[in-house]
Protein backbone atom coordinates (compact mmCIF):
# COMPACT_ATOMS: atom_id res chain seq x y z
CA UNK A 1 0.00 0.00 0.00
CA UNK A 2 1.27 3.47 -0.83
CA UNK A 3 2.03 5.93 1.95
CA UNK A 4 -0.97 7.99 0.96
CA UNK A 5 -3.06 4.87 1.08
CA UNK A 6 -1.74 4.00 4.49
CA UNK A 7 -2.52 7.46 5.77
CA UNK A 8 -6.00 7.31 4.32
CA UNK A 9 -6.58 3.95 5.93
CA UNK A 10 -5.35 5.27 9.26
CA UNK A 11 -7.66 8.23 9.13
CA UNK A 12 -10.56 6.11 7.94
CA UNK A 13 -10.12 3.75 10.85
CA UNK A 14 -9.99 6.54 13.37
CA UNK A 15 -12.96 8.31 11.92
CA UNK A 16 -14.87 5.06 11.92
CA UNK A 17 -14.14 4.63 15.60
CA UNK A 18 -15.15 8.17 16.29
CA UNK A 19 -18.30 7.78 14.27
CA UNK A 20 -19.30 4.55 15.97
CA UNK A 21 -18.79 5.92 19.43
CA UNK A 22 -20.38 9.33 19.02
CA UNK A 23 -23.13 9.21 16.42
CA UNK A 24 -25.80 8.06 18.83
CA UNK A 25 -24.75 10.54 21.48
CA UNK A 26 -24.93 13.48 19.11
CA UNK A 27 -28.17 12.31 17.56
CA UNK A 28 -29.91 11.76 20.87
CA UNK A 29 -28.90 15.08 22.35
CA UNK A 30 -29.86 16.90 19.20
CA UNK A 31 -33.17 15.10 18.87
CA UNK A 32 -34.25 16.21 22.31
CA UNK A 33 -33.01 19.75 21.85
CA UNK A 34 -34.71 20.38 18.53
CA UNK A 35 -37.55 17.92 19.11
CA UNK A 36 -37.36 16.50 15.65
CA UNK A 37 -35.85 13.06 15.26
CA UNK A 38 -35.72 13.10 11.46
CA UNK A 39 -34.00 16.46 11.32
CA UNK A 40 -31.63 15.40 14.09
CA UNK A 41 -30.65 12.29 12.18
CA UNK A 42 -30.07 14.27 9.00
CA UNK A 43 -28.14 16.98 10.82
CA UNK A 44 -25.94 14.42 12.58
CA UNK A 45 -25.11 12.78 9.30
CA UNK A 46 -24.37 16.14 7.74
CA UNK A 47 -22.08 17.08 10.61
CA UNK A 48 -20.34 13.73 10.36
CA UNK A 49 -19.74 14.31 6.67
CA UNK A 50 -18.10 17.62 7.48
CA UNK A 51 -16.12 15.98 10.24
CA UNK A 52 -14.92 13.30 7.86
CA UNK A 53 -13.88 15.91 5.32
CA UNK A 54 -11.74 17.67 7.90
CA UNK A 55 -10.87 14.71 10.02
CA UNK A 56 -7.17 15.54 10.05
CA UNK A 57 -8.06 18.81 11.73
CA UNK A 58 -11.09 17.77 13.77
CA UNK A 59 -9.40 14.81 15.40
CA UNK A 60 -6.91 17.19 16.99
CA UNK A 61 -9.58 19.30 18.62
CA UNK A 62 -10.06 19.02 22.36
CA UNK A 63 -13.62 17.94 21.89
CA UNK A 64 -14.39 16.54 18.43
CA UNK A 65 -17.78 15.38 19.64
CA UNK A 66 -18.65 18.89 20.71
CA UNK A 67 -17.55 20.15 17.33
CA UNK A 68 -19.80 17.68 15.54
CA UNK A 69 -22.66 18.53 17.86
CA UNK A 70 -22.31 22.24 17.20
CA UNK A 71 -22.10 21.73 13.46
CA UNK A 72 -25.16 19.51 13.57
CA UNK A 73 -27.07 21.96 15.71
CA UNK A 74 -26.20 24.91 13.52
CA UNK A 75 -27.09 23.01 10.41
CA UNK A 76 -30.41 22.02 11.93
CA UNK A 77 -31.06 25.61 12.97
CA UNK A 78 -30.44 26.85 9.47
CA UNK A 79 -32.76 24.24 8.11
CA UNK A 80 -35.42 25.12 10.64
CA UNK A 81 -35.17 28.80 9.82
CA UNK A 82 -35.73 28.05 6.19
CA UNK A 83 -38.65 25.89 7.06
CA UNK A 84 -40.03 28.45 9.48
CA UNK A 85 -43.53 28.60 8.14
CA UNK A 86 -43.85 24.95 7.33
CA UNK A 87 -42.35 24.01 10.65
CA UNK A 88 -45.02 25.92 12.49
CA UNK A 89 -47.72 24.07 10.64
CA UNK A 90 -46.12 20.71 11.34
CA UNK A 91 -45.62 21.44 15.01
CA UNK A 92 -49.19 22.64 15.31
CA UNK A 93 -50.43 19.44 13.77
CA UNK A 94 -48.24 17.19 15.88
CA UNK A 95 -49.08 18.58 19.27
CA UNK A 96 -51.24 16.19 21.19
CA UNK A 97 -52.12 17.68 24.54
CA UNK A 98 -53.56 14.46 25.89
CA UNK A 99 -50.56 12.21 25.70
CA UNK A 100 -47.74 13.83 27.65
CA UNK A 101 -47.23 12.51 31.14
CA UNK A 102 -46.41 15.93 32.49
CA UNK A 103 -48.01 18.40 30.12
CA UNK A 104 -47.23 21.47 32.19
CA UNK A 105 -43.52 20.83 32.29
CA UNK A 106 -43.53 19.71 28.69
CA UNK A 107 -45.13 22.97 27.63
CA UNK A 108 -42.75 24.96 29.78
CA UNK A 109 -39.71 23.18 28.37
CA UNK A 110 -40.99 23.54 24.83
CA UNK A 111 -41.43 27.26 25.29
CA UNK A 112 -37.78 27.82 26.18
CA UNK A 113 -35.60 29.46 23.56
CA UNK A 114 -33.52 26.83 21.88
CA UNK A 115 -30.21 27.99 23.31
CA UNK A 116 -31.64 27.68 26.82
CA UNK A 117 -33.27 24.37 26.09
CA UNK A 118 -30.03 22.85 24.84
CA UNK A 119 -28.26 23.79 28.06
CA UNK A 120 -31.08 22.31 30.11
CA UNK A 121 -31.03 19.12 28.04
CA UNK A 122 -27.30 18.65 28.31
CA UNK A 123 -27.33 19.33 32.04
CA UNK A 124 -30.39 17.44 33.18
CA UNK A 125 -30.63 14.69 30.61
CA UNK A 126 -26.99 14.00 29.89
CA UNK A 127 -25.69 15.03 33.31
CA UNK A 128 -23.04 17.29 31.88
CA UNK A 129 -21.26 19.77 34.09
CA UNK A 130 -20.93 23.45 33.28
CA UNK A 131 -17.43 23.07 31.82
CA UNK A 132 -18.51 20.07 29.79
CA UNK A 133 -21.48 21.95 28.34
CA UNK A 134 -19.30 24.95 27.61
CA UNK A 135 -16.89 22.72 25.74
CA UNK A 136 -19.67 20.93 23.91
CA UNK A 137 -21.35 24.12 22.77
CA UNK A 138 -18.26 26.22 22.32
CA UNK A 139 -19.43 28.90 24.72
CA UNK A 140 -18.11 30.28 27.98
CA UNK A 141 -18.95 28.68 31.30
CA UNK A 142 -20.50 31.94 32.42
CA UNK A 143 -22.80 31.83 29.45
CA UNK A 144 -23.78 28.29 30.35
CA UNK A 145 -24.62 29.39 33.88
CA UNK A 146 -26.61 32.41 32.77
CA UNK A 147 -28.57 30.41 30.21
CA UNK A 148 -29.31 27.71 32.73
CA UNK A 149 -30.38 30.24 35.33
CA UNK A 150 -32.63 32.02 32.89
CA UNK A 151 -34.12 28.76 31.76
CA UNK A 152 -34.85 27.68 35.31
CA UNK A 153 -36.30 31.07 36.12
CA UNK A 154 -38.61 30.79 33.12
CA UNK A 155 -39.61 27.27 34.07
CA UNK A 156 -40.37 28.29 37.63
CA UNK A 157 -42.44 31.15 36.34
CA UNK A 158 -44.37 28.77 34.14
CA UNK A 159 -44.74 26.26 36.94
CA UNK A 160 -45.59 28.30 40.02
CA UNK A 161 -46.57 25.18 41.97
CA UNK A 162 -42.92 24.25 42.15
CA UNK A 163 -41.79 27.43 43.78
CA UNK B 1 -41.13 15.06 43.16
CA UNK B 2 -38.70 17.93 43.03
CA UNK B 3 -38.69 20.57 40.40
CA UNK B 4 -35.46 19.29 38.90
CA UNK B 5 -36.71 15.70 38.95
CA UNK B 6 -39.71 16.75 36.93
CA UNK B 7 -37.42 18.32 34.36
CA UNK B 8 -35.28 15.21 34.20
CA UNK B 9 -38.23 12.89 33.90
CA UNK B 10 -39.83 14.93 31.19
CA UNK B 11 -36.64 15.07 29.16
CA UNK B 12 -36.12 11.34 29.58
CA UNK B 13 -39.67 10.78 28.38
CA UNK B 14 -39.01 12.94 25.35
CA UNK B 15 -35.79 11.07 24.66
CA UNK B 16 -37.58 7.74 24.94
CA UNK B 17 -40.25 8.95 22.57
CA UNK B 18 -37.69 9.66 19.86
CA UNK B 19 -37.56 6.85 17.33
CA UNK B 20 -34.34 4.87 17.44
CA UNK B 21 -31.94 5.74 14.70
CA UNK B 22 -28.58 4.68 13.50
CA UNK B 23 -26.10 6.38 11.30
CA UNK B 24 -24.85 4.98 8.06
CA UNK B 25 -21.12 5.29 7.96
CA UNK B 26 -20.88 4.16 4.35
CA UNK B 27 -23.18 6.92 3.24
CA UNK B 28 -21.29 9.51 5.24
CA UNK B 29 -17.98 8.46 3.75
CA UNK B 30 -19.44 8.40 0.26
CA UNK B 31 -20.99 11.85 0.65
CA UNK B 32 -17.78 13.20 2.15
CA UNK B 33 -15.69 11.89 -0.70
CA UNK B 34 -17.99 13.29 -3.37
CA UNK B 35 -18.19 16.63 -1.64
CA UNK B 36 -14.44 16.98 -1.34
CA UNK B 37 -14.21 17.07 -5.09
CA UNK B 38 -17.08 19.49 -5.60
CA UNK B 39 -15.85 21.57 -2.67
CA UNK B 40 -12.61 22.37 -4.42
CA UNK B 41 -14.44 23.43 -7.55
CA UNK B 42 -16.92 25.59 -5.68
CA UNK B 43 -14.25 27.17 -3.53
CA UNK B 44 -12.14 28.02 -6.51
CA UNK B 45 -15.11 29.61 -8.23
CA UNK B 46 -16.12 31.44 -5.07
CA UNK B 47 -12.70 32.91 -4.47
CA UNK B 48 -12.38 33.89 -8.12
CA UNK B 49 -15.79 35.57 -8.01
CA UNK B 50 -14.87 37.42 -4.85
CA UNK B 51 -11.63 38.59 -6.35
CA UNK B 52 -13.55 40.05 -9.26
CA UNK B 53 -15.75 41.88 -6.82
CA UNK B 54 -12.78 43.09 -4.83
CA UNK B 55 -11.25 44.61 -7.93
CA UNK B 56 -14.52 46.33 -8.76
CA UNK B 57 -14.97 47.77 -5.32
CA UNK B 58 -13.36 51.00 -4.21
CA UNK B 59 -13.48 50.73 -0.44
CA UNK B 60 -12.00 47.47 0.55
CA UNK B 61 -9.25 48.55 2.84
CA UNK B 62 -8.82 46.50 5.93
CA UNK B 63 -6.17 46.37 8.59
CA UNK B 64 -6.34 42.91 9.94
CA UNK B 65 -2.94 42.43 11.39
CA UNK B 66 -0.33 44.71 12.75
CA UNK B 67 2.70 45.20 10.59
CA UNK B 68 1.71 43.16 7.61
CA UNK B 69 3.44 43.09 4.33
CA UNK B 70 2.01 45.72 2.04
CA UNK B 71 0.63 45.57 -1.45
CA UNK B 72 -1.01 48.14 -3.68
CA UNK B 73 -4.74 48.03 -4.17
CA UNK B 74 -5.48 47.31 -7.79
CA UNK B 75 -8.27 49.87 -7.76
CA UNK B 76 -7.29 52.70 -5.45
CA UNK B 77 -3.52 52.39 -5.34
CA UNK B 78 -3.66 52.39 -1.56
CA UNK B 79 -1.33 50.24 0.43
CA UNK B 80 -3.09 47.18 1.69
CA UNK B 81 -1.97 44.51 4.06
CA UNK B 82 -1.13 41.17 2.66
CA UNK B 83 -2.25 38.56 5.05
CA UNK B 84 -0.41 35.74 3.50
CA UNK B 85 0.87 34.61 0.19
CA UNK B 86 -1.21 31.56 0.74
CA UNK B 87 -4.60 31.40 2.34
CA UNK B 88 -4.16 31.56 6.07
CA UNK B 89 -6.44 29.99 8.57
CA UNK B 90 -7.58 31.93 11.58
CA UNK B 91 -5.32 29.95 13.83
CA UNK B 92 -2.89 32.22 15.52
CA UNK B 93 -5.17 35.21 15.41
CA UNK B 94 -6.86 36.51 18.53
CA UNK B 95 -10.14 34.91 19.31
CA UNK B 96 -11.50 31.43 19.53
CA UNK B 97 -10.35 28.65 17.32
CA UNK B 98 -11.69 28.43 13.80
CA UNK B 99 -14.15 25.72 14.54
CA UNK B 100 -15.76 27.77 17.27
CA UNK B 101 -15.85 30.81 15.13
CA UNK B 102 -17.37 29.40 12.12
CA UNK B 103 -19.67 26.57 12.89
CA UNK B 104 -17.27 24.04 11.57
CA UNK B 105 -16.36 25.79 8.39
CA UNK B 106 -12.75 25.97 7.49
CA UNK B 107 -12.13 29.65 7.08
CA UNK B 108 -9.39 31.23 5.14
CA UNK B 109 -8.11 34.71 4.81
CA UNK B 110 -7.28 35.38 1.25
CA UNK B 111 -4.83 38.01 0.29
CA UNK B 112 -7.12 40.39 -1.50
CA UNK B 113 -8.03 43.30 0.72
CA UNK B 114 -8.96 41.32 3.75
CA UNK B 115 -11.43 39.30 1.84
CA UNK B 116 -12.70 36.37 3.72
CA UNK B 117 -13.65 33.41 1.70
CA UNK B 118 -14.73 30.17 3.13
CA UNK B 119 -15.85 26.70 2.72
CA UNK B 120 -17.53 26.21 0.41
CA UNK B 121 -20.36 28.50 0.31
CA UNK B 122 -19.68 32.02 1.32
CA UNK B 123 -17.78 35.03 0.24
CA UNK B 124 -17.70 38.24 2.15
CA UNK B 125 -15.53 41.23 2.62
CA UNK B 126 -14.73 43.10 5.74
CA UNK B 127 -14.19 46.77 6.21
CA UNK B 128 -11.85 48.52 8.57
CA UNK B 129 -11.51 47.01 11.96
CA UNK B 130 -9.49 44.63 13.96
CA UNK B 131 -10.24 40.99 14.24
CA UNK B 132 -11.44 40.11 17.70
CA UNK B 133 -13.80 37.45 16.71
CA UNK B 134 -15.63 36.34 13.67
CA UNK B 135 -19.18 35.22 13.66
CA UNK B 136 -21.44 33.72 11.14
CA UNK B 137 -24.26 36.08 10.46
CA UNK B 138 -26.26 34.09 8.08
CA UNK B 139 -26.60 31.59 5.38
CA UNK B 140 -28.25 32.52 2.18
CA UNK B 141 -28.91 30.17 -0.63
CA UNK B 142 -26.15 27.98 0.58
CA UNK B 143 -23.74 30.85 1.08
CA UNK B 144 -22.53 31.48 4.55
CA UNK B 145 -21.96 35.06 5.54
CA UNK B 146 -19.51 36.18 8.16
CA UNK B 147 -18.73 39.43 9.84
CA UNK B 148 -16.68 40.86 12.63
CA UNK B 149 -18.59 42.05 15.67
CA UNK B 150 -17.46 45.08 17.56
CA UNK B 151 -15.61 46.53 14.65
CA UNK B 152 -16.80 48.93 12.04
CA UNK B 153 -18.16 46.80 9.36
CA UNK B 154 -18.40 47.49 5.75
CA UNK B 155 -19.90 44.42 4.33
CA UNK B 156 -20.57 43.23 0.89
CA UNK B 157 -22.01 39.88 0.21
CA UNK B 158 -21.92 38.38 -3.18
CA UNK B 159 -23.93 35.73 -4.84
CA UNK B 160 -22.58 32.68 -6.54
CA UNK B 161 -21.18 34.59 -9.48
CA UNK B 162 -19.79 37.51 -7.56
CA UNK B 163 -22.60 40.00 -7.94
CA UNK B 164 -23.11 42.21 -4.95
CA UNK B 165 -26.47 41.34 -3.52
CA UNK B 166 -26.36 43.00 -0.14
CA UNK B 167 -26.29 46.70 0.48
CA UNK B 168 -23.38 47.88 2.52
CA UNK B 169 -23.99 48.21 6.19
CA UNK B 170 -21.52 50.13 8.26
CA UNK B 171 -21.46 49.91 12.02
CA UNK B 172 -20.99 47.46 14.80
CA UNK B 173 -23.17 44.53 14.07
CA UNK B 174 -23.07 43.33 17.63
CA UNK B 175 -25.54 46.01 18.58
CA UNK B 176 -28.36 44.41 16.71
CA UNK B 177 -29.38 45.48 13.30
CA UNK B 178 -30.77 44.30 10.10
CA UNK B 179 -27.77 43.53 8.03
CA UNK B 180 -29.48 43.50 4.76
CA UNK B 181 -31.87 42.08 2.30
CA UNK B 182 -30.32 39.85 -0.24
CA UNK B 183 -31.85 37.87 -2.97
CA UNK B 184 -35.13 37.64 -1.25
CA UNK B 185 -33.82 37.04 2.25
CA UNK B 186 -33.58 39.16 5.34
CA UNK B 187 -30.49 38.67 7.40
CA UNK B 188 -30.61 40.07 10.89
CA UNK B 189 -27.77 39.99 13.34
CA UNK B 190 -28.29 40.50 17.02
CA UNK B 191 -26.54 40.01 20.28
CA UNK B 192 -27.06 37.37 22.87
CA UNK B 193 -28.88 38.15 25.09
CA UNK B 194 -31.33 39.81 22.79
CA UNK B 195 -31.69 43.52 23.01
CA UNK B 196 -34.36 44.12 20.49
CA UNK B 197 -37.54 42.72 19.16
CA UNK B 198 -38.05 42.55 15.46
CA UNK B 199 -41.49 42.26 14.00
CA UNK B 200 -42.44 41.09 10.56
CA UNK B 201 -45.85 42.27 9.48
CA UNK B 202 -47.54 40.65 6.53
CA UNK B 203 -50.63 42.34 5.21
CA UNK B 204 -51.09 44.26 8.43
CA UNK B 205 -50.93 41.14 10.56
CA UNK B 206 -47.99 40.31 12.78
CA UNK B 207 -46.49 37.24 11.22
CA UNK B 208 -43.37 36.95 13.29
CA UNK B 209 -42.23 38.80 16.35
CA UNK B 210 -39.53 37.93 18.78
CA UNK B 211 -36.28 39.04 20.30
CA UNK B 212 -33.55 38.35 17.84
CA UNK B 213 -30.63 36.29 18.95
CA UNK B 214 -27.69 35.33 16.89
CA UNK B 215 -28.79 35.52 13.35
CA UNK B 216 -32.19 35.26 11.87
CA UNK B 217 -32.70 34.62 8.23
CA UNK B 218 -36.19 35.16 6.95
CA UNK B 219 -36.67 33.81 3.47
CA UNK B 220 -38.76 36.26 1.55
CA UNK B 221 -39.25 33.50 -0.94
CA UNK B 222 -41.93 32.28 1.44
CA UNK B 223 -44.00 35.28 0.57
CA UNK B 224 -45.94 36.21 -2.45
CA UNK B 225 -45.06 39.32 -4.36
CA UNK B 226 -48.55 40.53 -3.63
CA UNK B 227 -47.94 40.37 0.12
CA UNK B 228 -47.38 43.64 1.88
CA UNK B 229 -44.36 43.10 4.10
CA UNK B 230 -42.97 45.37 6.73
CA UNK B 231 -40.12 44.60 9.08
CA UNK B 232 -39.88 46.84 12.11
CA UNK B 233 -37.64 47.12 15.12
CA UNK B 234 -38.80 47.45 18.72
CA UNK B 235 -39.45 51.18 18.30
CA UNK B 236 -41.65 50.59 15.32
CA UNK B 237 -39.13 51.96 12.90
CA UNK B 238 -39.46 50.32 9.54
CA UNK B 239 -36.36 48.39 8.61
CA UNK B 240 -37.72 47.00 5.41
CA UNK B 241 -40.90 47.33 3.45
CA UNK B 242 -42.21 45.60 0.42
CA UNK B 243 -45.37 46.85 -1.20
CA UNK B 244 -47.28 44.68 -3.65
CA UNK B 245 -46.02 46.78 -6.53
CA UNK B 246 -42.44 47.42 -5.51
CA UNK B 247 -39.95 45.52 -3.45
CA UNK B 248 -38.23 47.40 -0.64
Amino acid sequence: MSRAGEMDQLRWTKFEDFYSSTWQEVYRALAVVIRDADLAREATDEAMVRGYQRWNLVQRYDNPTGWVYRVALNWARSRMRRMHRIEHRIVDEQVDPETPADPAIERALASLPQHQREVVVLHYLFDMSGPQIASQLGIKEGTVRSRLNRALASLREELPDDL
Amino acid sequence: MTFESRIRNQLRAELDSMPPASGHLDRVLARGSRRRVSHRVVQTVAVAAAMVLAVASTALVVRLLAGPEVMKSPTTGESLPVISEDPLTLQGLPGPSPDRLLDGSEVRFDRIDGLIGGEPDFVSELGAGSIHDVIAIGEVQGWRVFAVPGAKLDLIITDEIGRSVLRRATGGINEGMIVGVMQGTFVIAQTDPPAETVTLIVDDEVFWQRPVEGVVVIPLADFDENDFLRLTDSTGEVLYEQSPTRRG
